[in-house]
């Protein structure tokens, strides 16, 4: 906390400093060949009932992401692109620099271009944006279909994406987008960390002994997305796939003990209808979980959530946001009287979570944000960041700012 | 929650920016361009780098104006998109590694020097500052 303490102050005292103060300005512009475009973000997150990412509930500033990005057009349709990010988001990221993405893209046709590196996900209308803050009118975008403990799995992708536009003439357009790579895993987060604390349970279920040293590979990602742009002003509709597949390995007792975790059609459908002033978004999701632990087939159920967003700009400058976010983990179990069965508590089978927020933008490069949020139930993992125990109603307040180049 | 961390996030706040009136624009190509006319939503799809490349397979090079009355009323009426929409559509697409957003021009007089250089570039400018330079397109 007390590292993560010094570089928030540092992060702070750059978006207070003079340079963010600065009239509008554009990317430092090297020429034809290379651009250089970047963003700082630092937030603080303040629950109670209970730990939301990491040790809320004291108040906490591990809310920060920055990148930095490159971009080269060799030729008219063949660029080279590459973005840096170091994120501490509570018990993930750590400020670690890291390549969020890195490809070279060829667009041979408006129908048909070709990534290859590493690629952002196209999953719901805001998964490839979801790490920049100043992309979305709220900090935390709605967690039944963007949960942070599955970011890592979900995110971007070392492989390929074909993509492109297709014209439907006086109908509109379809954009489409489709996938195949695999993810690195990094042991802090929150799918390792959620299968170590399954794979502890079940273990000790068996009387195995303690679980460490987790690792994780994964085998494969493939999904893909379409979007369709009609006439009519502002609307936009989309519906996208994903499916992956990953190993893990640990230390159980005295021996080696492994699990297979696979997410299987994880679908969304999304609707977006933009105006001068408002911004109306809703999303339906549904996906299996299917994992297997120490021999131990776990009973995974088809979950099912979504949510209804409404931004309205109330000044040119100033917006509010709400939105209603459900998530079941049990798409035939809503009232999760299935864990009660397994001895758990029902409320781990729902969240349900209120958000009401502002958002400032300062500048066309600086952003402020304040929101509060109401929840009912635990479910997403919330076990991870509060091993005493999770309560059902808890709450948070997020403080943010923003700033781009 | 301590007072001091609200404060440093509360002195955060500036006065608004004044808004700024629309103008009348022409979209406006180079004058060797053999395209004459095009559809808003082809229109549209060009400045939204969804329709990238022109009938004879050349890329398309898209040229915008700094925010002013020609910008604002260009994407209100062709993007339907506010400034800040359409500024928030190239920021996704740069963050998020699925494209570089046009350049940019300070006025129409700029704007007109550089279509008129380049024989693959599309912009808008004043109409009041159409002149023999550049060539217009009619949009149907």
């Amino acid at each position: 906390m007390k590292r993560s303490l010094s570089t928030s102050s540092i992060l702070l005292a750059l978006l207070i400093s003079p340079a963010a103060t600065a009239p509008p300005c554009h990317a430092f512009d090297l020429g034809e060949y290379l651009s250089i475009n970047g963003f700082l973000s630092q937030g603080y997150i303040d629950s109670h009932g209970n730990n939301y990412l990491g040790d809320s509930q004291d108040g906490s500033f591990q809310l920060n992401e920055f990148g930095l990005t490159l971009n080269s057009a060799v030729t008219d349709n063949f660029r080279l692109g590459m973005q840096l990010l170091s994120r501490d988001v509570g018990q993930e990221g750590d400020n670690d620099v890291l390549i969020d993405w890195a490809m070279a893209d060829y667009r041979w046709q408006d129908w048909l271009g070709l990534r290859l590196g590493k690629v952002k996900l196209p999953i719901g209308l805001y998964n490839q944006g979801r790490d920049s803050d100043f992309l979305r009118p709220m900090v935390f975008l709605p967690q039944s279909i963007y949960d942070e403990g599955k970011r890592t799995l979900v995110v971007a992708a070392v492989g390929g994406s074909l993509y492109g536009n297709l014209s439907l003439g006086s109908s509109g357009d379809l954009e489409y987008q489709a996938y195949y790579g695999s993810v690195d895993f990094r042991s802090d987060s929150g799918q390792a960390r959620g299968m170590a604390l399954l794979a502890a349970r079940i273990a000790k279920m068996k009387k195995l002994g303690a679980v460490n040293d987790l690792t994780a590979d994964n085998r494969y990602v493939y999904g893909g997305s379409l979007i369709y742009t009609p006439p009519l002003a502002g609307l936009r509709a989309g519906v996208s796939y994903f499916a992956g597949e990953s190993d893990f390995d640990f230390d159980v007792g005295t021996g080696q003990g492994e699990a297979l975790g696979a997410m299987k059609d994880f679908v969304v459908l999304s609707m977006e209808y933009s105006l001068q002033k408002m911004i109306l978004v809703a999303e339906y999701t549904e996906q299996t979980g299917d994992r297997e632990v120490l021999g131990f087939d776990v009973p995974d159920g088809r979950s099912q959530g979504g949510y209804v967003q409404l931004c309205y700009h109330a000044l040119e400058r100033l917006g509010v946001s709400a939105f209603y976010d459900v998530f079941y983990a049990d798409k035939n179990d809503h009232d999760g009287s299935g864990l009660v069965a397994q001895g758990q508590p029902d409320f781990l089978g729902w969240r349900k979570d209120l958000g009401l927020g502002l958002h400032w933008e300062i500048t066309s490069q600086w952003l402020a944000k304040a929101e509060y949020h109401v929840v009912d139930g635990a479910a997403l993992q919330l076990a991870i960041f509060n091993p005493e125990g999770v309560e059902r109603y808890w709450n948070y307040v997020v403080l943010k700012t923003s700033f781009n180049f | 929650m301590p007072s001091r961390r609200l404060l440093l996030l509360l002195l955060l706040v500036l006065p608004w920016p004044a808004a700024v009136a629309a103008a009348d624009f022409v979209v406006v190509v180079n004058k060797e361009n053999p395209v004459e006319t095009l559809d808003r939503s082809e229109v549209k799809n060009i400045f939204l780098g969804k329709k990238t490349f022109w009938p004879n397979g050349q890329v398309i090079d898209v040229i915008l104006q700094d925010e002013g009355e020609v910008h604002q009323g260009f994407v209100l009426e062709i993007l339907r998109k506010t400034p800040a929409q359409f500024q928030l559509y190239w920021k996704l697409a740069l963050f998020s590694g699925t494209g570089i957003p046009p350049d940019q021009q300070p006025d129409s007089q700029a704007v007109k020097a550089a279509i008129a250089a380049n024989p693959k570039m599309i912009g808008y400018i004043d109409v009041q500052q159409l002149d023999d330079s550049v060539k217009k397109i009619e949009l149907k």
